[in-house]
């Protein structure tokens, strides 16, 4: 069946647009065992996925790292707490 | 969730789920809600109104469950009903074009991607965040949902009220959005392609 990822890997002919859709089910932990195989099968074969695959992992990486700092007031949460809590309290 | 599966939490109860499950989430969420907002009262604001509808349904809510995940859903859904109204134009994406992404030329011309990891790595927080804060609000909210907050692409779906299949087609567009952005800064950094 064409859908079968190790089928077409078996043919060794690179399904670009397969990988495509593991890189991110492989980037996003979401692949199971056999996708991650067959991900790093072809990546180890071509270049321009390889490179790809590296891109995406750094942007992920500095997404995580650069974006989630963001200070939260630091009275909100009393004030939060205030509004629900201090009539009951 | 039907009235069986309802809790019935005491005054009490219900302070220590609040305290225990959701205020340790305040972080995280006021994060999100910057980044929807992009201003810091409304950010404040949209905190506030989360917390508050969270704390009026915690009978809706099971100890012990994904306590974040709950909490994201309703803000998403409270900066949808409320926040994104006052904007004068909601953001439009092409879902259509999404959905049929995978199947498109565009996957051919991923390929042929220039953007190089050197020039990645060189950059500034700054234009990371920047190109971010520069994608409409469903592709910005599927990187974030993904890369600042870890969500699974199940989790993802429930917060989003969407197909799982949309979540992963959604995210490949976002994800290729952030990197035509990305790869303006690099030429402008003058890394050669």
């Amino acid at each position: 069946m064409d859908s079968n990822p190790t089928e077409k890997s078996s043919t060794n002919q690179p399904d670009h647009s397969e990988c495509m859709k593991l890189l991110q089910l492989v980037l996003d932990d979401e692949a199971t065992p056999t996708e991650r195989e067959v991900f790093e099968k072809h990546v180890c074969n071509c270049m321009p996925y390889f490179e790809i695959y590296q891109v995406d992992k750094a942007i992920k990486s500095l997404v995580k790292k650069t974006c989630c700092g963001k200070d939260m007031p630091t009275d909100l949460a009393n004030e939060i707490r205030a509004k629900l809590f201090q009539k009951a309290d | 969730m039907s009235d069986s599966q309802r809790q019935n939490y005491s005054h009490k109860e219900k302070q220590e789920v609040f305290d225990q499950e959701f205020m340790p989430h305040i972080n995280a969420m006021y994060n999100f809600a910057f980044r929807l907002t992009f201003d810091e009262d409304d950010a404040k604001d949209l905190v506030q109104d989360t917390y508050l509808k969270a704390y009026r349904f915690i009978n809706s809510f099971e100890k012990g469950t994904n306590a974040k995940a709950w909490l994201f859903r309703i803000m998403k859904n409270s900066f949808i009903n409320d926040f994104r109204k006052k904007s004068k134009e909601p953001a439009k994406v092409d879902y259509q074009e999404v959905e049929t992404f995978y199947n498109s030329d565009d996957v051919d011309k991923a390929i042929t991607s220039d953007l190089r990891v050197e020039a990645v790595q060189d950059m500034m927080g700054d234009e990371i965040s920047n190109a971010l804060n520069s994608l409409d609000v469903d592709f910005r909210t599927v990187i974030i949902l993904c890369d600042l907050e870890g969500f699974k692409y199940d989790e993802m779906a429930k917060i989003l009220d969407i197909p799982i299949g949309t979540v992963r087609s959604r995210l490949h567009r976002a994800r290729n959005l952030l990197k035509e952005k990305l790869r303006d800064y690099a030429n402008k950094m003058g890394f050669k392609n």
